[in-house]
């Protein structure tokens, strides 16, 4: 068979159409290998895009456990939002739950959702404590200071007590009245403010100088339990060899601890120690090395430094030890060793006996103290300092619980939520039963009970004591002393109600 | 008169238009065909850099600082890092997984990721084989050559530095013909704990 060419001629039908053929196989080659091509890149860009979400998703969830963080430090719950109301944050979501694992310590679970991303994280975090240590010297009974006694302040941070200049910021409160004699002899000194218990006054008789404010507490100060770590008690020891016997780091507990005259006992840290009693004759001696980290030590029945005894420190920072009765005792805690002893002192159960040759470096806290002879105290305006470090939480665990992608997911359709309707995450937090007493901006005291969702923080000048679900709301102290915001109004409160 | 056919000069230069013409559509072909397959690996190649730096910025994201070795601080490197992740809380202290690596097999190209290594209950996991012996424009000559200010460094390298890592990460892949094929990613991470 014959066909035609254009202008009329014949050709061989074996040759019709080659050139198309041709051109056909080089067009479905190139076609062929730009649908693989293509269809590689795409399967490329989705695994990136999924990559994507991942990441945007775990830094949600981190926002998440930034904004419960950030509540717990101001006393919140630590939940924001919950999964049938998640907080929005940008084109994702998230919410927080909180589960208390002991007193004090929350695990915060974090999930954050935005594409196809999916991720939690959760983080362990305790609550801040009120460091006592910024109290001073305090006494949650009443006290008497005896004539010839200094209570002053310095700043270790600045080196050692004797060469500095500036003595003043001291504080010696008590819940109940505050006694303080000199003679014109023994002149009394304090650099600082006394503080009495609310409703009570400073009783000042002879030579006494006061260089801070005497105006009393708003409110009782509550001396947290001390929790005792749980340590496996070794047998009693009695030392009384020419040689030191050495505590070693860690934790450590004996029955009980006497050690005869003559004889030394060193503790190194870092260390919590844990003893049943402590007992040091006369000429003996008590180290605290906390060369290599702190000491922990804690007491549990009875306490009795004869006179003639040492107890010192390696260190001149009294953040380094803390010594530390958890309960009441059968006898006062008898503390009539020399020093020098730079430390804290917290006895919230019983009560301190001073004796005439102690000297303090640090802080004294405890629920009673009595002064054998002329005290000297010297406060250190640091721990002060690293109090309001103390009440700010502390985060003991961070982990990546969960990453992941769903293809073709979005968040709100799985929850079920509608976007416009979610709270931007500050507005997002649980609401709690806020109990807050206050001054407004014109100096106005005002009590409000009442949810947190119905209070205007707004009128808020100074806070003075705040609760939210009954936890007391801890604020950096400013100062080591009960001054400015703590100090009683002298009228009754305006009670809030609800104010919107 | 009508002629049938053609003239022998004829055919010859049909036959060698028509081999022109073939002989460009291979050549064309196969420029595809090449363009697609190096495409293809670079981007896989650029993929799996990704994939792997995410993977490894995951695993040590939870480590602890403490819990880091070793420190190397620029112009050292490592080419594997030890840690151990948090796991939670546990009568108020915190509990740390089993000893966990991740580096570079030498002269293999792997990289690996394992657990109790060298103790019992020992698990290791390659994640990848394509990583290259030395990092990117990199010499074994003491020098800093590609101007990371690192001497020296593997095709894995981990700084540590304070509280974060720094990971760089080349791979690499043959093309055809024997030309090598490199990509080089680098991220920091921050660790949590």
């Amino acid at each position: 068979m014959k066909a035609w060419t254009r202008n009329g001629d014949r050709i061989d039908a074996g040759r019709r159409g080659s050139a198309l053929v041709l051109s056909l196989i080089a067009v479905a080659t190139v076609v062929v290998l730009s649908a693989s091509f293509s269809q590689f890149a795409s399967a490329v860009a989705d695994r990136q895009a999924q990559a994507i979400d991942k990441k945007q998703a775990f830094y949600l969830a981190e926002a998440g456990l930034t904004e419960a963080f950030a509540g717990f430090t101001c006393g919140k719950s630590g939940v924001v939002g919950g999964p049938e109301a998640p907080a929005l944050l940008g084109d994702g979501l998230f919410w927080v739950e909180a589960t208390e694992l002991m007193p004090g310590i929350f695990r915060l679970d974090s999930t954050g959702m935005i594409g196809s991303g999916r991720a939690r994280l959760s983080l362990v975090a305790q609550r801040g404590i009120d460091g006592i240590a910024a109290l001073g010297v305090f006494s949650a009974g009443e006290v008497m200071v005896k004539a010839g006694s200094v209570i002053d302040a310095y700043d270790s941070t600045l080196g050692a007590y004797a060469g500095q200049a500036d003595k003043t910021g001291a504080a010696l409160g008590s819940n109940g009245t505050v006694t303080v004699v000199g003679t014109q002899l023994k002149p009394t000194t304090i650099q600082g403010d006394v503080t009495p218990g609310s409703e009570e006054t400073v009783q000042v008789l002879g030579s006494v100088t006061i260089s801070g404010s005497t105006t009393p507490a708003l409110t009782t100060t509550e001396l947290p339990e001390v929790i005792v770590p749980p340590v496996t008690m070794g047998a009693a020891q009695t030392h009384a060899s020419p040689y030191p016997l050495i505590v070693p780091p860690g934790k450590v507990g004996y029955e009980s601890l006497t050690v005869a005259a003559g004889a030394e006992v060193v503790i190194h840290g870092p260390a919590q120690v844990v003893l049943g009693s402590l007992t040091l004759a006369a000429t003996a001696q008590l180290t605290f090395d906390t060369s290599q980290g702190p000491v922990r030590l804690y007491v549990e029945e009875s306490v009795d430094l004869a006179a003639g005894s040492v107890m010192t420190t390696s260190s001149t920072n009294p953040a380094e030890v803390m010594f530390q009765v958890p309960a009441a005792t059968a006898q006062p805690v008898a503390l009539r060793s020399s020093g020098p002893f730079h430390g804290v002192i917290y006895a919230p159960q019983t009560t301190l006996l001073l004796g005439a040759g102690f000297e303090s470096f640090g802080a004294v806290v405890a629920q009673a103290m009595t002064f054998e002879g002329a005290a000297k105290l010297h406060f250190d305006r640091n721990l002060a300092a690293l109090a309001a470090d103390d009440v700010l939480p502390v985060m003991l665990s961070w982990r990546l619980d969960e990453l992941g992608s769903l293809p073709g997911s979005n968040p709100f359709d799985q929850l079920g939520v509608v976007k416009g309707s979610l709270a931007k995450p500050s507005l997002a937090h649980a609401d709690q039963t806020l109990s807050i007493d206050y001054y407004d901006a014109l100096n106005v005291y005002h009590q409000y009970v009442g949810l947190e969702s119905e209070f205007d923080w707004s009128v808020v000048k100074t806070v003075i004591f705040a609760t939210r679900d009954g936890v007391e709301v801890l604020f950096p102290r400013a100062t080591s002393t009960k001054t400015g915001t703590y100090k009683s109004p002298g009228v009754l409160p305006i009670v809030d109600g609800p104010m919107i | 008169m009508r002629r049938a056919g053609f003239t022998l000069i004829e055919a010859v230069i049909a036959l060698a238009l028509i081999g022109l013409v073939v002989t460009k559509l291979t050549l064309v072909m196969e420029e595809a065909r090449r363009a697609h397959q190096e495409e293809s690996v670079a981007l896989a190649l650029q993929d799996q850099a990704m994939i792997l730096l995410d993977k490894i910025a995951y695993a040590i994201v939870g480590a602890s600082r403490q819990r880091l070795d070793p420190e190397q601080l620029a112009p050292l490197s490592a080419a594997e890092i030890r840690f151990q992740i948090s796991l939670g809380v546990e009568d108020g202290e915190p509990v740390w997984s089993d000893p966990e690596i991740i580096g570079l097999a030498e002269g293999s190209g792997q990289l690996y990721w394992g657990q109790n290594v060298g103790a019992a209950g020992e698990r290791v996991v390659v994640w990848a084989n394509t990583v290259s012996q030395m990092l990117e424009d990199e010499l074994l000559n003491g020098e800093d050559d590609n101007g990371n200010d690192l001497a020296d460094e593997l095709g894995l390298a981990f700084v540590v530095d304070d509280k974060s890592v720094v990971i760089r990460l080349t791979l690499e892949n043959v093309r055809e013909g024997g030309e090598r094929l490199q990509v080089t990613r680098e991220t920091t991470v921050t660790c949590r704990n």
